[in-house]
């Protein structure tokens, strides 16, 4: 005779019955207080547990037996194992682990391979005109938080402009690709380029570069321009914030939007296969436009050099901080 | 210290039950579940996450559960996902056409939120009865009107995506987000009041009294407090930035965190308090909610910290912590025995009335 201890809920009020539920052959005694039930054991539906939460036995008038102890439930009853299959699974060691891998494996795919790859064919399916209207905004969006007007003369930037629309005519891109002149705290010497195809050059980069080296740091910003690396960059944001919202909820959403505050636009860098992929198209560019690939190899170096000099001052220019500055260097130098 | 309590009066205070590290094991389970099959378990996950929350929270010497049918979530999702594809792909290319869109999912949502509340009300149970819900179409909808005068403004006015250049497209701009701003809190309160006034635990209703002040109150604060700590943080890391930009980003970053976590713990916990304060059931049964806005922020705060510092992996650590928190802090009173009490007021509905001749269910919450 094997029996355990349970809350009876008859369906009917949501009165708790203590009781003690006895397993004799094929009957269920239910008993407590002024209550005396009787089931066939057959009739009795072991219900499907998640974690620790009590074990719950539907009765066939309609009543929950609700019983904490789940070894005396099992030893009477018999839990059915499609009753505690995905339990088990969520309970055991070595189904976690795996889990736990299977889910770091495959989100780290997802989110180096799928999720840029997915991007970039939504980037191909955008028309040029819609990713020219992004420009304006996001120009004025850069300009309340990073820029300040620049104090360049028009007789330093007229030269400097003129070789920026010699540079988009070898490369066919269309005429409303344009350069913008700022000065900026934050970013130093820099050159950023937004979607839409609108690139800006620093007052200070203006001033520590020459006029050759500036324009083969120019080309280098039309290859993020021609290869649509503004937008793919967006599409790859908000994919990545979508994705761990619909995979964590809530707090996914939240974490991931911390993740894509200003605060990281201020040190926002392209990332590796972008800026290898903008290199190689300025190489090119710089030939096809008459112009010496090694131009881009002396500006790298004049901007590794100036954060030799002053190490802190330009944390967040990804010109001289990214990486393989080297690598690059010596990429430039054998391309001729 | 135990407050006193009138001559009489019963408190049960909610207890959550769940534990962080079993809670994981269910949670990565399920992730991966949903991951090789490319979403499509995700309605069983929820079922499995929904009833371990669940059946982990008492009150009274019972634990709660959920009956949700994952076929039924997963034909929601569905719906929901096709109509979303619909806007990102539309809003892509004509911009304009946006506020259209969000016009018509407006016109649903009175269906969308009926549903919604219905489905998740019909599918929980405390003490092997189910709860009920009696919202109408009509009263949805009273609720949630002011909502769409952001986009019909907005498509009277003609204001596109773009930066605005003149006066003109300012007031465009501006006037919809007013409206909108203006609208938000009593939007809320009447929700509030259509969940709740229209909820019932098997036949016994659920009463509320909610003046949309409050809500006004709340909101006010959250702004004044968000846009003054906005100017704080400014300033302050603006000056840190200047010393050194570095340790300037990292604080900025900070900052912007403890801001989301201080506005969503105030708002949070204000509303909650206020709600359940003023939810009543027959036979005198009430709640007392006293969530603190500060420790709540604390919480959320080191949530958002942990849950991004371990790519997502904190999260059912974070999940269930504030469960933990969100129950103590919950309490039914009753004037005399409330197992009593309850037996009195609630009998279960006949299943007549309600749920046959549904043919579609839809959960659409996340
Ligand atoms: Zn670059």
């Amino acid at each position: 005779m094997n029996g355990f201890d349970a809350d009876y809920f008859d369906g009917r009020s949501s009165r708790c019955h203590p009781v003690r539920a006895t397993v004799e052959g094929t009957r269920l005694t239910v008993a407590g207080g002024e209550l005396a039930l009787e089931f066939g054991r057959d009739e009795v539906r072991v219900l499907p547990t998640v974690g620790h939460t009590p074990i719950r036995m539907a009765l066939p008038d309609g009543g929950l037996l609700v019983a904490s102890d789940a070894a005396a439930v099992d030893e009477s009853l018999g839990i059915p194992a499609q009753a505690g299959l995905a339990r088990r699974l969520e309970s055991h060691s070595r189904a976690i682990v795996f889990a736990l891998a299977g889910v770091v494996a495959g989100g780290w795919a997802v989110y180096l391979y799928a999720i840029p790859a997915m991007a970039d064919r939504v980037a191909r399916s955008i028309p040029a005109a819609s990713e020219a209207a992004l420009g304006p905004d996001t120009l004025a969006a850069v300009d309340a938080v990073l820029f300040t007007p620049s104090k360049l003369a028009p007789e330093v930037s007229a030269p400097i402009a003129e070789d920026f629309r010699g540079l988009v005519a070898s490369a066919g891109l269309p005429p409303s690709t344009r350069l913008e002149f700022r000065e900026s705290k934050v970013l130093g010497p820099n050159a950023v380029a937004l979607p839409g195809g609108i690139v800006i050059v620093t007052d200070s980069l203006v001033g520590l570069v020459e006029r050759r080296e500036l324009a083969a740091v120019l080309a280098h910003e039309l290859g993020h321009v021609h290869e649509r690396h503004g937008a793919r960059a967006l599409l790859r944001g908000s994919l990545r914030a979508l994705v761990s919202a619909a995979v964590m909820g809530d707090l996914g959403a939240l974490a991931s939007l911390a993740g894509s505050t200003p605060a990281w636009l201020l040190q926002a860098s392209y990332s590796r296969d972008f800026e290898d992929e903008a290199d190689a198209f300025a190489l090119d560019l710089l030939r096809r436009a008459g112009r010496s690939p090694s131009d881009f190899a002396a500006a790298l170096r004049r901007l590794g050099k100036a954060r030799e000099i002053d190490p802190d001052s330009d944390t967040h220019s990804y010109w001289s901080t990214h990486p393989g500055l080297a690598e690059r260097i010596r990429r430039a130098e054998e391309a001729r | 210290m135990n407050e006193v309590l009138p001559a009489g009066t019963v408190r049960h205070a909610f207890r959550f039950e769940g534990d962080a590290r079993e809670y994981f094991g269910i949670w990565i389970v399920n992730l991966f579940l949903t991951m090789i099959t490319l979403g499509l378990y995700s309605p069983w996950a929820k079922v499995r996450k929904k009833r371990y929350f669940y059946g982990n929270t008492w009150v009274a010497g019972a634990n709660f559960d959920y009956h949700g049918d994952p076929v039924s979530i997963l034909k929601g999702r569905l719906l929901a996902f096709a109509a979303f594809a619909a806007y990102t792909v539309v809003s892509e290319f004509y911009p304009r056409a946006a506020y259209g869109v969000l016009l018509a999912a407006i016109a649903a949502s009175p269906w969308l939120i009926q549903r919604t509340l219905r489905f998740n009300a019909v599918n929980s149970s405390y003490r092997n009865l189910r709860f009920h819900f009696h919202g109408g179409l009509r009263d949805a909808a009273v609720a949630v009107w002011p909502l769409a005068l952001w986009p019909i403004l907005g498509l009277l006015l003609g204001a596109d995506g773009d930066v605005p250049r003149t006066a003109w497209h300012w007031f465009a701009l501006i006037v919809p987000g007013l409206a909108f701003a203006a609208s938000y809190p009593r939007v809320v309160g009447a929700l509030k009041r259509y969940s709740v006034g229209n909820a019932a635990f098997g036949d016994a209703r659920f009463g509320i009294d909610l003046p949309y002040s409050e809500m006004y109150v709340i909101y006010i604060a959250a702004g004044i407090a968000a846009f003054l700590g906005l100017f704080a943080i400014g300033a302050v890391v603006g000056l840190v930035a200047i010393g050194s930009p570095k340790i300037g980003v990292g604080l900025f970053w900070l900052a912007y965190l403890g801001g989301i976590a201080a506005f969503l713990a105030y708002t949070r916990s204000r509303v909650a308090n206020v709600v359940f304060g003023g939810t009543r059931m027959a036979g005198g049964v009430r709640f007392v909610s006293t969530l603190a806005a500060g420790k709540l922020a604390k919480i959320y705060f080191v949530n958002l910290l942990a849950v991004a510092c371990t790519f997502g992996l904190a999260v059912p650590w974070a999940v269930v912590r504030t469960a933990h928190y969100r129950a103590e802090q919950l309490a039914l009173e009753s004037d005399g025995d409330l197992d009593d009490v309850l037996a009195a007021i609630a009998r279960p509905v006949s299943a007549a009335g309600d749920q046959l001749g549904e043919m579609f269910d839809v959960d659409l919450s996340l």
